[in-house]
């Protein structure tokens, strides 16, 4: 009978092997090389105002979009404000937009087999800052070109979404910037025993009382940036004693909000732009916002054009068209959305105003998106000391 | 006639030297299929664990990922809290569907057909809008059980969905519909002659049970055993959704971590762990066929029969009490959640001004939504239809046919299920990209298909192995063709295993979301993806009333197979 099994597995290792052998698809996701995309005109972006040439070859990449037909948008999270835009988008210009959802590691696995396989699907791609720099860094990513919104007055932004590109840092252009806040329920938290800045998380008296965000390297949870953000202004026992008082981890900024709300937790880290539907609650809500004294956190949302991509006109336009004042509006239209145009009016603003005061050393840049997941340990440990992780 | 062999070196009915050349060519011709599509994506999985980067992009050969996870404590612990999970879960779900099939397949308990039905159903309600539910009604502070029975139960004590207890209870119970639906036709097809000789010789009820009864169903009971133990070790909603929270750490929430939440995606370890899983089950598997190998199972022979009824006396109104106990709890309370969750403004706050038709207005009036709905059913008719032919005939060869493919293809069913799935989805992205069917509703069948063999299978060679090979002999004999035989004899007893099978490949392509998040493409949309992608916008309302609309489907689609098995497949 040993034989017997012996023989059984050997037979299905040689199958295995040589089928995975045989059959992978040929290595060949290119690095380094932007030779598969741009399309037409795929000049370095620019700020400067659309020449003649420059207008008279936006109008020929519109009506070669409309010969497309379609675009294929992929995003990192399911968003309500993608339904809308896409909507008004295919009605302003009679494309399709498909839409799709998936996570960084499904998008990374999807895009890389498809490459390799010469069968690009995907044109855009949406996402929080971290995760559209680590496409640029990893050269997936190709220049958006010359588009309209880039010749508006710098002053109509909140936060310049071009400085990726202007740096020569990267592709990404950034169409939204979210600020930190902490949602806290009412009973459990009350504005008197409740804490009020960042600092006083690590207060003994609010020990059981947050739910924190998973401090997680994949695209930075909200966890993850507020664990390097501290950890560079209060250093590592700040951090230790915010684990002391941690109650639970959680990986879900959707169902933390319902937390919050029905009193299970007393406070949460999140930022706007996330699914917020506990808004739709009757007020007095159960729940507020804090926003901390010692600064706000932000949050840099980006798009990007992806290599090889088989939409590429289409794809210029739809950016193009998310930028714009007409596009960042119905992006502001839903409650929380947020956006990067001051020009604007948010259905909520409440939930989406931005404090004067940033927190210490909060830059959301190109090189913190780098080197954030290396301050991840230092909040880690602890929540691994106290059994959470 | 015989109904039982005595003889223990005979490692299984077989019926021996068809001499059809087209019936001595078929499980070769399926085997050779059968390793294309399964060993092909398995493959891709093997190679990514020996990879720096995931197949299809340039890399290098590397131990580096197995190195990872043999050193890793984390993986170590993983791997020790899945049994501590695992087994206590596996033990008290198949003692409680082995319970259920029991009574309602041989005692005269009240409503069994209602019973069974509704036993079935459970297994039919989506495992995470499932869990969510019983998040709503048992989270410590503000679960809507907890608060209900806050009087009740005795001074801080609250039921706790984030706990080692929970995902033991609640895994049991999401569990329980896999072995009963095995054990059910199992129980249906014991020959009585064996049992009413005991009864003759003066066993008593409790004896009868445990001295002829348990030891017929044994093939069953341990095949449900075995794949329990196997879809145990690979469940991971409940994981996810209830242990993470609480630190609790199992071998697929570990994968997932390594897939998800690291700075890049660990593919080598992840699949490196995934080897280690495949191991256990091939182990398992390996110790199944040593106790199944010396013992005959025959039960069902040419004489026709009845099983025999148990008669409970009063007892068999506590026995309904008790089942009904068991459905209002597992099924109708959850189930309720859900329906009325999927009428309120928000999820989770459920209160007569919240209540709404928003959930339902913005899924029934987006066009997006509807085709998933259209592409959903017709998945699920072409996965549910091939699967039950493929899985029939290759559990024909595994069971009644000696041939020397026979061990390997038996593995090649397994070994689906001993892949999480969320890496076996790679391996079908990898494996199939570069075929014209990726991204149509085809490639989801194909995958569908292969993520259900292992299961259906059981479905046919539990029972399979229950009949006579006189039965065929005797049609041999008198000259009946394979497809006489096919039709006039398997037809009617694999009724229950072929409308079980059919269900449960149904439910398989309605609701796996991994596979057809990696595969489906535009115009190509199922509901799986559609709940995930509202519950991942936080909007688990929509969420609620697309997994009642995936219930509903896989309810029609439940009562159509059960009609139609019901008129055509048994014997008039």
């Amino acid at each position: 009978m040993r034989s017997r099994v012996s023989r059984l597995i050997a037979a299905l290792l040689v199958v295995v092997v040589g089928a995975a052998c045989s059959a992978a698809p040929p290595a060949g996701l290119a690095s380094g090389s932007a030779a598969g995309a741009p399309g037409p005109h795929a000049d370095n972006a620019s700020t400067a105002q659309l020449s003649p040439q420059d207008q008279q070859a936006w109008d020929d990449t519109v009506a070669a979009a409309k010969k497309e037909g379609e675009v294929l948008w992929s995003n990192t999270q399911a968003i309500d404000w993608m339904d809308r835009v896409a909507a008004r988008f295919t009605q302003k210009y009679g494309i399709k937009v498909n839409e799709e959802v998936s996570p960084p590691p499904d998008f990374n696995a999807r895009y890389s087999a498809e490459l390799a396989a010469g069968k690009q699907s995907f044109d855009i791609r949406t996402g929080g800052g971290p995760t559209m720099r680590d496409l640029d860094a990893r050269q997936v990513t190709v220049s958006l070109g010359t588009l309209p919104v880039m010749s508006e007055p710098k002053t109509v932004w909140i936060e310049n979404p071009f400085q990726d590109i202007e740096s020569g840092k990267g592709n990404s252009v950034f169409y939204s910037l979210a600020g930190y806040y902490f949602l806290v329920n009412n009973q459990l938290c009350p504005p008197d025993n409740c804490p009020k800045s960042y600092k006083d998380l690590a207060d003994a008296r609010y020990k059981g009382k947050i739910l924190l965000s998973d401090p997680l390297p994949a695209g930075g949870s909200p966890g993850t940036r507020w664990a390097a953000y501290a950890y560079l202004e209060y250093g590592q026992d700040y951090l230790t004693r915010v684990a002391e008082n941690v109650a639970a981890l959680s990986r879900s900024e959707a169902n933390a909000q319902q937390q919050i709300a029905k009193g299970e937790y007393a406070l949460y880290l999140m930022t706007p732009g996330a699914p917020t539907t506990i808004v739709g609650l009757p007020r007095p809500w159960p729940f507020r916002l804090v926003v901390p004294e010692d600064g706000q956190m932000v949050l840099l949302l980006g798009l990007s054009y992806l290599q090889k991509a088989p939409h590429p006109n289409a794809a210029r336009v739809l950016a193009n068209f998310i930028l714009s004042q007409e596009g960042q509006q119905v992006i502001a239209s839903g409650s929380g959305d947020t956006f990067n145009r001051k020009d604007v009016t948010p259905a909520n603003p409440e939930l989406v105003t931005i404090s004067d005061k940033l927190f210490p050393r909060n830059p959301d840049t190109f090189e913190f998106a780098a080197t954030y997941a290396q301050y991840i340990p230092f909040i880690d440990n602890p929540l691994k000391a106290r059994g959470l992780k | 006639m015989a109904t039982i062999s005595s003889s223990r070196s005979e490692p299984r009915s077989a019926v021996v030297g068809w001499r059809w050349p087209s019936i001595k060519l078929l499980p070769w011709l399926l085997l050779a299929a059968i390793a294309v599509v399964v060993l092909y994506p398995l493959g891709m999985v093997v190679l990514a664990s020996f990879r720096t980067t995931a197949p299809g992009l340039a890399g290098e050969f590397t131990l580096d990922a197995w190195q990872q996870i043999a050193v890793a404590p984390e993986a170590i612990g993983a791997i020790l809290t899945t049994f501590k999970i695992v087994i206590p879960k596996v033990c008290l779900a198949v003692t409680i569907a082995s319970a259920f099939a029991w009574t309602m397949a041989r005692t005269n308990i009240p409503f069994k057909s209602l019973l069974e039905g509704a036993l079935a159903f459970m297994f039919f309600v989506p495992t995470l809008p499932w869990m969510l539910s019983w998040v709503l009604l048992i989270s410590p502070r503000s679960g809507f059980l907890n608060q209900a029975l806050a009087s009740v139960l005795p001074g801080d004590f609250r039921f706790n969905a984030y706990s080692y207890e929970a995902l033991v209870v609640l895994g049991a119970m999401a569990s329980v519909p896999i072995p009963f639906l095995l054990l059910y036709p199992a129980f249906l097809n014991i020959d009585p002659a064996l049992e009413e000789a005991a009864h003759v010789s003066g066993a008593n009820r409790l004896t009868l049970l445990w001295r002829v009864t348990l030891p017929l169903l044994a093939p069953a009971i341990l095949a449900a055993a075995a794949l329990s133990t196997v879809v145990g070790m690979e469940s991971f909603e409940v994981e996810q959704l209830l242990g993470t929270p609480a630190g609790i750490y199992v071998f697929t929430t570990r994968i997932y971590d390594l897939l998800y939440f690291r700075d890049t995606p660990r593919f080598g370890a992840a699949s490196a762990l995934s080897m280690v899983l495949l191991a256990f089950t091939v182990m398992l598997l390996f110790v199944q066929r040593q106790i199944l190998a010396r013992q005959s199972f025959v039960t069902v022979s040419g004489k026709a029969f009845r099983p025999r009824t148990v008669d409970l006396g009063r007892w068999r109104w506590v026995a309904l009490a008790i089942a009904v106990t068991y459905l209002v709890i597992s099924g109708v309370l959850p189930f309720a959640i859900l329906a009325l969750n999927s009428l309120m403004q928000v999820s989770g706050f459920i209160d007569v001004q919240m209540v709404t038709t928003r959930g339902w207005s913005k899924a029934l009036s987006s066009p997006q939504l509807m085709t998933a709905v259209q592409n959903t059913i017709l998945v699920g008719l072409l996965t549910a239809t091939l699967g039950v032919v493929v899985s029939s005939v290759a559990s024909y060869t595994v069971s009644r046919l000696r041939w020397r493919g026979r061990a390997l293809m038996d593995a090649a069913l397994w070994l689906p299920i001993a892949i999480p799935g969320m890496v076996l989805a790679l391996g079908f992205l990898w494996a199939f990209v570069g075929l014209p069917i990726y991204k149509t509703i085809w490639v989801l069948v194909l995958a569908f298909v292969i993520r259900g063999l292992p299961t259906s299978s059981r479905f046919f060679t539990s029972t399979m192995v229950q009949v006579s090979p006189e039965l065929e002999e005797a049609a041999r004999v008198h000259g009946v063709t394979w497809r006489g035989v096919a039709l006039r004899i398997w037809r009617p007893i694999l009724q229950p295993a072929i409308v079980g099978a059919w269900i449960y490949l149904f439910v398989i392509a309605v609701r796996t979301l991994d596979s057809a998040l990696l595969l489906t493409g535009p115009g190509s949309e199922v509901l799986s993806v559609s709940i995930f992608q509202q519950t991942s916008r936080g909007d688990n309302v929509v969420a609620s009333a697309l997994a009642i609309m995936q219930v509903g489907i896989v309810l029609v689609a439940y009562v159509l197979a059960r009609l139609v098995g019901r008129h055509y497949l048994t014997a008039h």
